[in-house]
Formats: structure tokens, C-alpha cells, sequence
């Protein structure tokens, strides 16, 4: 039952024909290349040996993924079109004739001010962000600083994708950033809400200051100490404590032991950043209004029933905002591996920045920056990816994305 | 801000309700949740601070050696006075110190008014700005164009650059702008009506209806500063412009060298560096935390 | 009137600061790049560089010295900055590199006829020989790269009645007599097997002529050290050491400073760790937790290699360099002048880092000093009171010259005696890790043939597997890449 404004419904058209057309392009090209047509890959990068079939997948996927952004773009102008329509013509906008849309000038001088605000975020992320991502460019290129670039087109992908534990590291990053993040984030709400629930005040304020404290331990420490206490020898804390319980009767060497080693980094990244992401909810606990509370208890709900109807749609924004957050840099994961990895579980724990590492450090020479920053690339592109399906999925199921 | 004034409530079912007085009052009641609660928390506590207390125990330590222990067997603060005594250890502290300060206030002021701009819903433009930004946290340029970038605009062996660089973070604004999104529209409604500018509104309701979320979000941001490490290493060369961190790192190194050693092992100055590095915050986190532990009664400032 | 005058005056000040500056600008600057190993500006760095000047006139020293972790970082943005330094310090691969994108300037026919190599006190033409790529030169090494020297506790010998081995059968009773008397293990180290060159330099007793990584051998070919029988025997003899309790199985997980705390903490006897400096550290920090800090530092035993020399870092002159030869003259051949340079270099300035007149230094604490004029010694620390500087960029044990005939070497006062026994023993019995040309394939697979062999070297040794077990997943895993990589280093 909703009018629509005729701008944004030209965009709208406009956006979806684009999507189409981009998508059957790239998809058409992507097949040619793969398919092997010489002119296609001809063009694209003389004198390396890529292998068709991953330039036409890379092709068609990134293709439509620009497309799609593009596309995005203009549907995401064109509701605010429609939206402005409706909130400025109110109600009638379901009855009346077509709406005259006030120009877009017009619209904007009502918001000069906090246009004018926006001026200092604005000149930090174009110079900071915007002016170095000329980079992104050397994803394309082969480049050992010291000379000039060469052009070698997707020749960086191929060689990442044509590695041998590739898959391998790739699932394990996205396995143990999912993991983690689901673990960390799930438990510090948890924990939150418990401290909500703390009746004595000095004690809340005491584990408060506790469970934050590891976050400023570095990974190089943490990882020194959790290896003292997982030693299977007399010095670790927990075979003892095992074996003095009964459960085992011989220490485990947990850090050695490919099964052991993912409990233990779990646990240690719990650890480690659960108490720091408290700080987030806590401080969105605290901004609801109390009032809320009483209003519910005068109407008979107990402590469960705040808690659901109360505290956690508070908190429920907050818990997708910073997941979905974390979702763009997921594949990031590097240093908490990198410091627990021993020879013994590297092949079957590595994940793709380490393996790059691995592969940098052993390789007899000093990093491609262009390998690199192709690797920079496909990460990001991941977590994009990552992130608009998630970001597509909360829009479906609350209504709205986090922006 | 009539804080005492009678509140009125809508419940869920409702009913328009008037609390009486004694309610505003915690309830100070003991139930079995309560007492589970507080077991909970001791037991958590006592796990976080096991591998902290090894850190702590090893940094008193002058015979700190590999294996765990619940008391330093040799008393001593030969660690923690080699770093003090270190005299090339003002200048980094005061480094830290103003970058730290005026990083932090940077970053916020960057964040909330990112924020509020970003609370306009109708705001033409909005949902360009908040995807340009997003982007940002995906795609990045690498190190050497940012380099090119620092260097072309002087920012490189500069103090600025560190100060600069990390103000404006998009993780940041988002949160914050999740905080300013909670806070009743008929609030800045009202203030338009009233003849107030969008700034006086940020700085009358936006800004002190936040203050839980600036004082954590202000945490996030001095530690990042206090630690940075990594756009010290890669932006400063001139050791006069290194800050606590880089120091005590560099310390860390050095206690490997035999005649860095003094009265104290090299690991006992590693575990004190440790310790050093999370002072600060162990004494500025009882200040900020009042903050987190107490509501604001946004219904109070509505009357 | 007046705007005019101040104007005029203005332009004819800095009309004269341009002609000053244009006059004096025949000193040719230098501009160099370091990492830590050079005394840092908080430690009177600016005193080296002034006394530096003092020593070359006609030379203005700029020096940049990045933090330690950062430096290839700071590097590489400066030379994509166009700010390539004149004189820089490599590692070997970095050398490797640079040399081979043709940025380092070819130093071989200025090195034949260099003062330094033709003084007849330089003492490491093995060691050049062996920077050499493709018979050219690159760069200069003022020292040898150092290496790992094996340690046996002197209480522990006294405790089990032991003199120290000279022999693998005496070495391996002694880890047994060791395991027996303390109940616990007698060697431990930072993994079964080192990740970078030389690789096996912390168990050499077990290794022996084993090499895991490519050798080339004597006919010239290049074969995979893993696949040879040697490495069978010697994996074997690590898995039953590990076995017998003689080696630390933790050897996996300990980070150097874990196997350092465990040895000052006396859980083992026996360390294989680095020659010179390090063994006054050893002692010192066994000292602090009042154990015996004497040390044995073991030759290699009977039929056994000798230990492996660490490629040294190079001064390498860039192509940015507008006067090569120069800078050469100046600032490279004088590194080992043997003579007040390389005072300059090895000790640090005279007045802030030593001194030779008459003084006190440490006056207060337990290790006060007094000394005489004329006599050498070292100054306190600018930075950290109560400790004294050692030495400048040049480790005074493993400088490839000696001083001149008749320069009064410091090194008989400034090193301590452990330390310089340690350098000897090493110095006599060692030899260069060599340096395995980077051929493409070699870059590409051996990342992952690297991460194979650690693995099978890792489980062999804690004996979840057997060696055949271990080198049947090597054939099926490992040896394909392995024969590709030997074949592009034949190919060369």
C-alpha cells in the first residue's frame, strides 16, 4: 500500500538493471576466461601463467561484487528519497497524486549544521583511509620495493590460491574467528549481565577491575605464561591439578596435541578479551533507563523476566552491532596463533596470515609487496562479504542494519 | 535536571504508574541467585588472576625463574627500580602521557560528533556517509601508502602522526552512535523547537546523556593510545619522540644483555616491564567506573 | 619605508645563508641506516657520530636508526619514499635481495684493494669468501656472525664425579650420570630444530654432520641434507634421548627465555647457547639465584664438525650513493682501521662510553672501581645507573681485525674472561652456515616443505612416530617439493 516517489523508483529501476547487467557481464567474462579465450586472458596480463579457471571465478565474483556495491549505493540514495517524500508529505502520500520532491538542496540546507560537523570526520578518514588506498592498486602488480612494479594482473591470487595449505588456513581462520567471537561475545554478555545482577557494589566494582586486566597483558606474555601452566611436567598448574583430582594419572602435553591445542587457544582468547569486551555492555546497561525496571516490577515480573523483556532487547543492539563489526576484520587473525603455534601442530593450526608467514620467512627472500597486499585484499573482500550477509541478515530480521 | 521529582512509568501492560518513593532504592536483598552470583564471580576472578598473579609474583622476584610460585622466594624491587631509575624514562612518559590526553579527547570528539551526524535519519546523504565509513574497515591502503601519505602531509617523526592517525576510529563511532541512538528523539525535538543549533543540542542532551558511553568508549581510546606501539615503530625514528611503550619494550630487550642486568635477572625486569605497562590503568579504571555502575535517569532529565 | 628596509634585510640574510650554505657544500654526506646494534641517541650516539666527523673531515654522518622490530618496515618505506640511506645494514637475505635488484654497489675491486683487507691484520677472508655472490661483493661484515657454543654446569660434573666429555659415547653417560643424580633432564633448548640457518645449532651433539636444510657437496651438486641417512641416525638418536628423559621434551614449546629461566633455575645441566657475551650472562644470572655460575664451554666432541658461524650482517653501499668510492674509503675501510675508528666503532666515544683517565665509576655500589690515569676502562651507562657500557657496534671477540701493532687493544681489560674463553672456543672451531642461493621454485615451496620437515622432526623426537613412519609421511608429503627444489638449485 505504499506510494511511491517517482525518483525513487527510477533508481530503484535503475539499480536493479544495473545489478543484472553487471552480474551477467562479469559472470560472461569470468566464463570466457575460464574457458581459456586467449584474447580475454590476453588482455588481462601478458606473461603470467595464471591459471584460467581461478581468473574467471575471481573475475565474475569481483565484477558482481561491484556491481552490487554500486547497486546498493543507488537503492540505499533512493529510499532516502522516499523516505524524505514520506516524512515530509506525512499520510497522504498514500492517497495523493504524485508527490513534487522538494530539491535536494533545499532538504540539505536544513541539516547545514550537522553537515558542518561531519567536516572533521570527514578530513580524517579521506586523508588517513581514502588517500593511502592508491595502494590497493599493487594487489595487481609484482613489487619488492626496491625497483619499479610490474604489472602481473591476478598472477598474486593465483599464486595464494595455487598454495597447498590454502584451503587449510582459510577454513582455520574463519573456524577460529567465528568461534572466538561467538565464545568471547556470548560470555561477556553473560558475565555483564551477571554484574548487573550483583547486589554488593564494591565487589562488582573489584571483579570488574579484574576481569579486564589481561586484555593489557600482550600476546607474547600470555602466551609465555599459558605455556608454563599447560606443561606436562611438575610446573603446570593444570596437568597437577588434574592429576591430583583423579582425572588423569600422566601429564598432557596439551599445546602439543592438535585437538588440545584449539580448546586451549580458545580458552586462552577467553581469557584474554572476554573481560574488555564487558566494558561495552556494561556501559549500555547502565544507559538503560532504570525506570524500565521498576516499571516492570511493579507489574509483577521477576528477575528472569526483566532480563528477558527488559535488559536484553537493550543489549541486543549492542551484541549484533559488535558482531557484525568484527565480521569485517575476521580474517585479520595472526598474532594470538602465531605466539601459541609450535612445529608439532603448525601445518594442521595455521591460518592464512601465519601461513603467509611461514611461507615470507622460509622463502630465501624478502617479501612481494604486491603478494602482500593481494593478500590485504582478499582478506577484506572476505570480510565484506562476511559482513553485508550478515549486516542483509539483521536488516531482514530486525528491520535494520547497524548503520 | 529535577532529580527528585515524581516519575511517571508506563508498564508493559499499560498501566500508568507513579513508583513510590522507597523503590528508587537498590534492593539490598540476599537471595540464593545472589550468593550463586557471588561464587561465580570469585571463581572467575581467581582464574583471570592466576597467570597475572605468576607476572606479578615473578616481577618482585629477584630469583624469578621458570616454574609458577603463590610467593617470591627473594623479595625485592630490583625490577621495578631498574625501570624507574632508567633516566632516559621521563621523556617517553611524558610522551605517552600527551598523546594519550589529547588523543584521547580527539578521538571522542571525532566519534560523537561522527555519531550524532550519523543519528539524523533523514539526513540526505546519511547512508553515504555511514557506508564510506564502514569501508574504511574493510579496505585498507597498506603500509607504504600510508607511509607515502604520513610523510607527503609531515606527518612522519612527528608526534602528531601518532596522535592523529588513530582518532578517528570507525569501530568507535559505531558503538557510540548505538549509545546516541537510545536517547529519545523527542529530546532533540524539542530543543530544535526550543532555537537550539544541532551543536547545542550535541553538547546539552547528546554529550551529557552519554556519559557511560564516553567514559567507555574514552577507555578504549587512551588504551589504544597508551599502548600504541605499532605507529611508533613504523612513523618515528627520533628516540626522542618514543613513548612509554616503545621504551619499556625496548627495555625488555635489553634486559637480555648481560650488564643491563643490575641487582635483578633478566626475567624479573621483563615481568616488571609487564606490570609497569598495566599500572596506569589499574589506577585510573576506580575513576571511570562510576560511570559504568550508575544509570542516568533519562526520564528525570525529560521533566 | 621601515617595511621596506626589514624586507630588503630580510631577503639579503637569507641571500647570504644560501651563499654560505652553497659554499660549504662540498662535504659529502652520508647518510647511513642501523638497526639497535649501534649505541641508540639516549645512549650518546650523537658523541659517536660527532666524534666520527672528527675523524673524517670533510664527511657530515647522518645516522637513522629505526626501532629494532620495525627496521626492514622503515626500510622498505623509505626506499619506496625515494629516500634510499647511502650506507645501510643487511641481513643475509635482504643482502641477497638488494644485490640481486642491482641496488647495492659492486664493492669487490674496492675491497681488493682496500686498505683493510691488504693491512694483514684482517682475519676473515673465509668468511667474505663466503658473502661473495656470483664471486661479487656487496657488502662488509666488521665481524663474524657469532654462533652457539655447548655448556655444561661445573657443579654438576663435580656432583656425578665427571670430567667434561670429550667423546658423544662420554657426552651421552654424562647426560645419563645428570638424569640419574637430579631426577631430571640434562639438555633442553628452543625447538628440536631451529627456523632459520644454521638450523641445528642448538643439539649439535645429536645432529653431528646431519643437516636438515639444502647442502651443497663437494662435486657441487645440491641434495636435501633431510633426505640423507645421516639425518635418519640423527633423528633417531633425539628420539631416544627424549626417551631416556636426557633431553627436555618441552624442547617443542620453550621460547629461548623459557630454556634460559629453566637453566638458571638448575632443572638441567647442559646448554647449548651463544659463544661470547652470552656466557657472562649465563653466569651472572646463575649467580643471582646463588648456584655455581662456571661453565664449561665443551669443544665439539671427537668426530664430530665444528660448530656453525651465523652469516654476519653487511654494510651495503646503495645505489643512491652519489660518491661510492668515497664512502667506501671513509666510511667502510675505515670500520677495522685498526686504529681510532675502530676504537671509535668497538668501544664507543672517548669521554662518554670509555675513558682512560684516572676515575671511579660505579662509586657506591658493590662493583666500584677505581682506576688510574691511563688506564683503560669502560664508562657507566648514560641511561641504566649501576651498570657499565660493553661495547659499541663491533663485539670486540668476533671483530675480524686486530687492532694495529703497537694500538693498545682494550679487549685483554674490557672482556670478561668466561666470555673471552668462550669466543675462543668458538672462534678455533667453527665454521660459516653457507648461504642457499633463493631460486624461485625455492621461494615458492619451501615454505611449506619447511613446516613438513618441523613437523616430522617434531613428532619423531617426541615419539609419536617412528623414524620410518616420519619419512614415509615425508615421502608421500615432502618429497616432491624437495626434488623440485634440488632441481632448480642444480639448474643453476
Amino acid at each position: 500500500m505504499v506510494r511511491y516517489d517517482s525518483t525513487s523508483l527510477k533508481l530503484n529501476k535503475l539499480a536493479k538493471y544495473l545489478l543484472l547487467v553487471g552480474v551477467i557481464l562479469s559472470v560472461v567474462v569470468g566464463i570466457l576466461v575460464f574457458t581459456g579465450s586467449q584474447t580475454v586472458s590476453g588482455l588481462l596480463s601478458e606473461d603470467s601463467a595464471t591459471e584460467n579457471y581461478v581468473k574467471g571465478i575471481l573475475i565474475a565474483a569481483i565484477g558482481s561484487l561491484v556491481t552490487w556495491i554500486i547497486s546498493f549505493l543507488i537503492k540505499s540514495y533512493a529510499k532516502l528519497v522516499q523516505d524524505t517524500a514520506d516524512i515530509r508529505n506525512g499520510v497522504p502520500v498514500f492517497t495523493g497524486k504524485t508527490v513534487k520532491e522538494k530539491p535536494l538542496l533545499q532538504r540539505m540546507s536544513k541539516y547545514w549544521g550537522f553537515y558542518l560537523m561531519f567536516i572533521p570526520v570527514l578530513i580524517f578518514v579521506l586523508v588517513f583511509h581514502y588517500a593511502p588506498m592508491f595502494g590497493i592498486q599493487y594487489a595487481f602488480y609484482s613489487w619488492k620495493i626496491v625497483g619499479d612494479p610490474v604489472w602481473v594482473g591476478f598472477a598474486n591470487f593465483d599464486k595464494l590460491f595455487s598454495q597447498s595449505q590454502f584451503s587449510v588456513s582459510f577454513w582455520n581462520t574463519i573456524e577460529f574467528s567465528v568461534v572466538k567471537l561467538l565464545l568471547n561475545t556470548g560470555l561477556a554478555v553473560v558475565i555483564s549481565l551477571l554484574l548487573n545482577e550483583m547486589i554488593s557494589l564494591k565487589f562488582k566494582k573489584l571483579s570488574q577491575t579484574i576481569i579486564y586486566l589481561p586484555h593489557f597483558m600482550s600476546w607474547v606474555v600470555t602466551a609465555s605464561v599459558f605455556s608454563l601452566m599447560l606443561s606436562p611436567s611438575g610446573n603446570g598448574l593444570i596437568n597437577q591439578l588434574l592429576i591430583k583430582m583423579g582425572i588423569i594419572d600422566q601429564g598432557i602435553y596439551f599445546m602439543a596435541d592438535k585437538q588440545w591445542w584449539r580448546v586451549w587457544y580458545y580458552i586462552i582468547n577467553v581469557w584474554r578479551e572476554t573481560g574488555w569486551q564487558t566494558i561495552i555492555f556494561m556501559a549500555t546497561l547502565t544507559s538503560i533507563d532504570p525506570g524500565l525496571y521498576e516499571a516492570a516490577s511493579i507489574d509483577g515480573a521477576g528477575r528472569w523476566k526483566k532480563m528477558c523483556y527488559v535488559t536484553f532487547p537493550a543489549l541486543a543492539n549492542t551484541i549484533i552491532t559488535v558482531l557484525i563489526l568484527n565480521l569485517a576484520k575476521i580474517m585479520n587473525l595472526f598474532e594470538s596463533v602465531f605466539v601459541l603455534q609450535n612445529d608439532s601442530v603448525r601445518r594442521s593450526t595455521n591460518v592464512l596470515q601465519t601461513y603467509v608467514y611461514y611461507q615470507t620467512f622460509n622463502s630465501g627472500a624478502s617479501a612481494d609487496y604486491g603478494y602482500t597486499t593481494a593478500i590485504g585484499l582478499f582478506r577484506s573482500l572476505v570480510g565484506l562479504v562476511l559482513m553485508v550477509i550478515c549486516n542483509f541478515a539483521s536488516k531482514k530480521v530486525r528491520g535494520r542494519g547497524i548503520m | 535536571m529535577a532529580k527528585n521529582a515524581p516519575i511517571e512509568y508506563v508498564t508493559p501492560s499499560g498501566v500508568k504508574v507513579t513508583p513510590p518513593a522507597h523503590i528508587n532504592k537498590p534492593k539490598s536483598q540476599i537471595t540464593v541467585f545472589n550468593i550463586i552470583n557471588g561464587i561465580i564471580f570469585v571463581i572467575v576472578c581467581l582464574i583471570i588472576l592466576v597467570p597475572i598473579w605468576k607476572v606479578l609474583v615473578d616481577s618482585l622476584d629477584l630469583t624469578a625463574g621458570y616454574g609458577m610460585k603463590l610467593i617470591p622466594t627473594k623479595f625485592g624491587l630490583d625490577g621495578y627500580k631498574s625501570i624507574f631509575t632508567n633516566k632516559s624514562l621521563l621523556q617517553p612518559l611524558w610522551v605517552s602521557v600527551y598523546t594519550t590526553v589529547s588523543g584521547t579527547f580527539l578521538g571522542l570528539l571525532l566519534s560523537t560528533m561522527g555519531a550524532y551526524v550519523l543519528i539524523q535519519w533523514e539526513m540526505p546523504f546519511r547512508t553515504f556517509f555511514a557506508n564510506m565509513l564502514l569501508v574504511t574497515m574493510i579496505f585498507s591502503g597498506g603500509m607504504i601508502p600510508s607511509y607515502l601519505v604520513m610523510r607527503a602531509i609531515g606527518l612522519t617523526d612527528n608526534p602528531l602522526g601518532p596522535i592523529l592517525l588513530p582518532a578517528i576510529n570507525v569501530y568507535n563511532l559505531v558503538l557510540m552512535r548505538n549509545f546516541f541512538e537510545g536517547i529519545p528523539k523527542s529530546l532533540f525535538e524539542s530543543a530544535d523547537l526550543d532555537g537550539c543549533t544541532p551543536m547545542g543540542a550535541f553538547w546539552r542532551i547528546a554529550l551529557p546523556l552519554s556519559k557511560a558511553a564516553l567514559a567507555s568508549i574514552g577507555l578504549m581510546f587512551a588504551v589504544a593510545y597508551w599502548n600504541d606501539y605499532t605507529n611508533f615503530k613504523l612513523y618515528i625514528t627520533d628516540r626522542n619522540l618514543y613513548n612509554f611503550q616503545m621504551k619499556l619494550r625496548d627495555m625488555m630487550q635489553s634486559s637480555d644483555l648481560p650488564e643491563a642486568v643490575g641487582g635483578a635477572t633478566e626475567n624479573t625486569i621483563r615481568n616488571a616491564c609487564v606490570i609497569t605497562a598495566i599500572l596506569p590503568f589499574m589506577v585510573l579504571y576506580p575513576f571511570l567506573q562510576k560511570y559504568f555502575v550508575k544509570g542516568i535517569n533519562i526520564g528525570a532529565v525529560k521533566e | 619605508m621601515k617595511k621596506l628596509v626589514a624586507m630588503m634585510l630580510a631577503l639579503a640574510i637569507s641571500l647570504s645563508l644560501i651563499a654560505v650554505s652553497a659554499f660549504a657544500d662540498d662535504t659529502i654526506k652520508i647518510v647511513m641506516m642501523v638497526d639497535n646494534t649501534i649505541l641508540n641517541q639516549n645512549n650518546g650516539r650523537d658523541a659517536i657520530e660527532a666524534r666520527w666527523e672528527e675523524l673524517h673531515p670533510g664527511f657530515d654522518l647522518e645516522i637513522i636508526q629505526p626501532d629494532h622490530s620495525a627496521y626492514y618496515d622503515v626500510l622498505q618505506q623509505r626506499i619506496a619514499s625515494g629516500d634510499l640511506p647511502d650506507v645501510v645494514l643487511l641481513s643475509s637475505t635482504y643482502y641477497a635481495d638488494y644485490a640481486a635488484a642491482g641496488i647495492l654497489w659492486d664493492m669487490t675491486e674496492a675491497w681488493e684493494n682496500s686498505k683493510t683487507k691488504n693491512s694483514g691484520r684482517f682475519t676473515g677472508d673465509t668468511v667474505f669468501e663466503g658473502l661473495k655472490i656470483n664471486g661479487k661483493l656487496y657488502g662488509f661484515a666488521p665481524t663474524r656472525g657469532n654462533g652457539c657454543v655447548t655448556y655444561v654446569k661445573q657443579a654438576w660434573l663435580d656432583a656425578v664425579g665427571m670430567e667434561a666429555p670429550t667423546t658423544y659415547d662420554q657426552y651421552i653417560e654424562m647426560c645419563k650420570a645428570f638424569v640419574e643424580k637430579f631426577g631430571t633432564y640434562a639438555i633442553s633448548a628452543a625447538g628440536f630444530v631451529g627456523n632459520e640457518a644454521p638450523f641445528v645449532n642448538y643439539l649439535p651433539e645429536f645432529y653431528q654432520d646431519a643437516y636438515p636444510y639444502f647442502v651443497q657437496q663437494e662435486d657441487g651438486t645440491w641434495v636435501d641434507g633431510f633426505t640423507l641417512d645421516n639425518m635418519k641416525a640423527a633423528l633417531q638418536r633425539i628420539q631416544d634421548a627424549v626417551a631416556a628423559g636426557i633431553i627436555d621434551k618441552e624442547t617443542l614449546t620453550n621460547k629461548t627465555s623459557d630454556a634460559r629461566n629453566k637453566f638458571y633455575d638448575d632443572k638441567f645441566g647442559v646448554f647449548t647457547y651463544w659463544a661470547g657475551t652470552w656466557a657472562t650472562n649465563l653466569k651472572t644470572n646463575l649467580e643471582a639465584k646463588n648456584l655455581d655460575g662456571t661453565l664449561v664451554a665443551l669443544k665439539p666432541l671427537e668426530g664430530l664438525p665444528p660448530y656453525y658461524d651465523r652469516v654476519p650482517p653487511m654494510w651495503c653501499i646503495t645505489a643512491k650513493c652519489a660518491n661510492p668510492q668515497a664512502v667506501f674509503d671513509a666510511f667502510i675501510d675505515t670500520m677495522l682501521d685498526g686504529g681510532d675508528t675502530q676504537m671509535l666503532w668497538t668501544y664507543g666515544a672517548e669521554g662518554v662510553h670509555w675513558s682512560k683517565s684516572a676515575g671511579t665509576v660505579l662509586a657506591g655500589t658493590e662493583k666500584e672501581a677505581t682506576y688510574e690515569d691511563g688506564q683503560f676502562h669502560m664508562l657507566e651507562n648514560l641511561e641504566t645507573a649501576g651498570t657499565l657500557y660493553t661495547k659499541n657496534h663491533i663485539d670486540p671477540m668476533l671483530a675480524l681485525a686486530t687492532f694495529a701493532d703497537g694500538y693498545y687493544d682494550p679487549k685483554e681489560d674490557s672482556v670478561k674472561p668466561e666470555a673471552k674463553a668462550a669466543s675462543e672456543l668458538f672462534n678455533a672451531n667453527s665454521r660459516l652456515a653457507s648461504i642457499v642461493p633463493a631460486t624461485p621454485v625455492l621461494s615458492e615451496l619451501n615454505g611449506d616443505l619447511t613446516m613438513i620437515k618441523s613437523e616430522i622432526i617434531a613428532d619423531i623426537a617426541l615419539g609419536t612416530i617412528t623414524v620410518e613412519e616420519g619419512y614415509a609421511r615425508f615421502a608421500e608429503e615432502g618429497l616432491e617439493l624437495s626434488n623440485e627444489i634440488v632441481e632448480s638449485l642444480n639448474a643453476l
